[in-house]
């Protein structure tokens, strides 16, 4: 898949980096000064170059864990994210990413340990504190590559009153079949019902083979985080959420459910009518939306719908205390 | 003419033109400028011959750029003959360039997957005879692709360069014919390189284009800006919504723009989206 890996000179010899290109045979290496050369440049388009995506080996230098934005959590007092990389193998056709880079090359910070430091920093023995992990990019579909995860994981076990969420949409489960459950990491699938994701989730595994990887986790012992999000409007979407929880609840044990959350589909004004413009024929951009002064999104009574009617039906499952919402993008 | 294929070729040499010229049937370009222009009968592929030097290189794409009126789904190729002391005779997609003079580098797009093999440039200012088994010697290719990528889509820029010079085929020895030569032994690989981004331009193109009815219903009615912005959006919902109603017949008894909006809008207002 990946013919082409740029590095950051200043990487060329690190480890992390030795071992990733020990992963790829007959690929062509090419070296860069910074990955702004190569990754977002003017002119680039996200569509094309998603056909052919390369690899871009780099070094983070700053804002390694940020605020995540209001709104967005899971109970936690305090909430942050991270990305080690930017951009994702999959394809969907709602993904913001598309609208925030003109570049579909994959970025992939291997300095992990400066992740961890500023992680460290942040973490207070008197604050519950939430980090997303997955938020630029999909936590677990290339850890075959990375070994992101495998890194992390071990790190959070120290802070019992911290979460770490993986969020993911891959049905791939390594590393988490091979080590012993952490308490307080949840991996959290994304999820919509099936016709939906066949739609709009494209080169991403489908709502059944998730379903599984929840089903074999859970049964690990893994902390589950359902994210139905973002939630997609449409003909008979009663009856496909309904479908879709009944299907995950059946295979899963609550007491392995550490949250549930809905996300209504917004986007940034400016986001939205550069992704719009990407797509001749796209059914999600029908909508039907509304544009308030900064955000696109389904109209409002429609969201409101959505949201109660989902929520509802994981009370038939769950208790109210597992169930959030996430209103930010 | 300005749909897909349009394609600018940029060569230093009338000797590297001449067999595009062939087998695209260009017709020079009569004009007043100071480079020589080359152009196919329906306007869609053009080609300048810029002279030696990037700087050449450069000024002749920005003034293709302008005299052939190129779109943003263009094609732009720099091809021509270049230095290297291995693989004398083989054709390379440019990867990566680097301007000697003042170590600017330029990191052309990947997106084509084809038989041809990516390679280095570095763009000289004087003829090379110390040849690197590491990079390609040329004269022009950074100065085409800073211009280039500045007025053109980033990902449909190609520098293609032909071995024509090293250790054991002495720079001295490039001839017209010879030069000849080597681009006819690579001409089909390069028309095949070229299907390729031809693939990627029409998408580019499509994702540009208005619906047909966008056309026929401004030229009934009469829309104002604002509302043409709007009209074009409703009608590719609409489109999407309903690809087998007919248009003609839903807007038959609207009076005026407003009421053709109107009508749009609370047609797709009504109906959700079938995801089956």
């Amino acid at each position: 898949m990946i013919d082409t890996i740029y590095i950051e000179k200043e990487i060329k010899k690190h480890p992390r980096t030795l071992e990733i290109l020990s992963k790829f045979r007959n690929v062509r290496t090419i070296a860069i000064d910074r990955y702004g050369e190569v990754f977002n440049r003017k002119n680039q388009n996200f569509r094309i170059q998603k056909k052919n995506p390369c690899l871009i080996l780099a070094k983070k230098h700053k804002g390694f864990v940020l605020p995540a934005p209001e709104g967005f959590g899971i109970g936690s007092s305090k909430n942050y994210y991270f990305s080690h990389m930017y951009n994702c193998i999959y394809d969907c056709s709602y993904c913001f990413l598309q609208g925030m880079y003109s570049s579909a090359n994959f970025v992939l910070f291997v300095n992990y340990e400066d992740f961890v430091l500023e992680i460290k920093k942040l973490i207070s023995k008197k604050e519950n504190i939430t980090f997303f992990s997955g938020y630029d990019c999909d936590s677990l579909a290339l850890e075959n590559i990375t070994g992101f995860a495998s890194y992390i994981l071990p790190i959070f076990k120290e802070y019992s009153n911290c979460i770490l969420e993986l969020r993911t949409k891959s049905s791939q489960i390594k590393p988490l079949d091979k080590i012993e459950p952490i308490k307080n990491c949840v991996i959290a699938f994304s999820l919509m019902p099936d016709k939906i994701s066949l739609a709009l989730d494209k080169k991403a595994p489908t709502i059944k083979r998730r379903i599984a990887a929840i089903k074999t986790l859970s049964a690990l012992g893994w902390k589950i985080g359902l994210r139905f999000d973002p939630l997609i409007f449409g003909d008979s979407w009663k009856d496909q959420y309904q479908d879709l929880h009944e299907n995950i609840f059946n295979v899963i044990n609550i007491s392995s459910i550490h949250s549930i959350s809905y996300g209504p589909l917004r986007f940034p004004i400016a986001m939205y009518k550069k992704i719009n413009n990407m797509y001749q024929n796209e059914k999600l951009f029908v909508g039907p939306f509304e544009q308030n002064q900064s955000e696109v999104s389904y109209k409002q009574e429609i969201e409101d719908e959505m949201t109660e009617f989902c929520k509802n039906l994981s009370l038939n499952f769950a208790p109210e205390s597992l169930i959030f919402n996430c209103k930010s993008n | 003419m300005n749909s897909p294929p349009s394609i600018r070729w940029l060569v230093a040499l009338r000797a590297e033109a001449k067999e595009i010229i062939s087998q695209y049937e260009l017709k020079s370009f009569e004009h007043e400028g100071p480079y020589q222009i080359f152009k196919s009968k329906k306007y869609d592929i053009w080609l300048i011959i810029s002279g030696i030097g990037k700087v050449n290189a450069a000024a002749a794409a920005a003034y293709l750029f302008l005299k052939s009126k190129a779109a943003p789904w263009s094609i732009w190729i720099n091809f021509g003959i270049a230095g290297f002391e291995k693989n004398y005779g083989t054709i390379f997609k440019i990867d990566k360039i680097i301007s000697q003079s003042n170590n600017k580098t330029f990191f052309p797009s990947k997106v084509i997957k084809d038989k041809i093999e990516y390679a280095s440039l570095l763009t000289v200012d004087r003829a090379q005879e110390n040849y690197s088994k590491n990079y390609m010697y040329d004269m022009e290719g950074s100065g085409f692709f800073e211009t280039t990528s500045k007025i053109a889509s980033h990902d449909l820029i190609l520098v293609l360069k032909i071995v024509s010079d090293n250790s054991n085929n002495k720079v001295t020895s490039i001839n017209k014919d010879n030069i000849d030569c080597l681009v006819k032994k690579n001409i089909l690989a390069v028309k095949n390189c070229l299907k390729n981004l031809i693939d990627l331009s029409e998408e580019i193109y499509i994702s540009k284009q208005k619906p047909k009815s966008f056309y026929e219903l401004t030229s009934k009615y009469s829309f104002t800006f604002s509302q043409k912005i709007a009209l074009e959006d409703l009608l590719k919902k609409w489109q999407l919504l309903f690809p087998k109603r007919k248009l003609d017949v839903i807007i038959n008894d609207c009076k005026d723009s407003k009421s053709v909006i109107v009508r749009l809008k609370s047609d797709i207002d009504e109906t959700a989206i079938s995801w089956s």
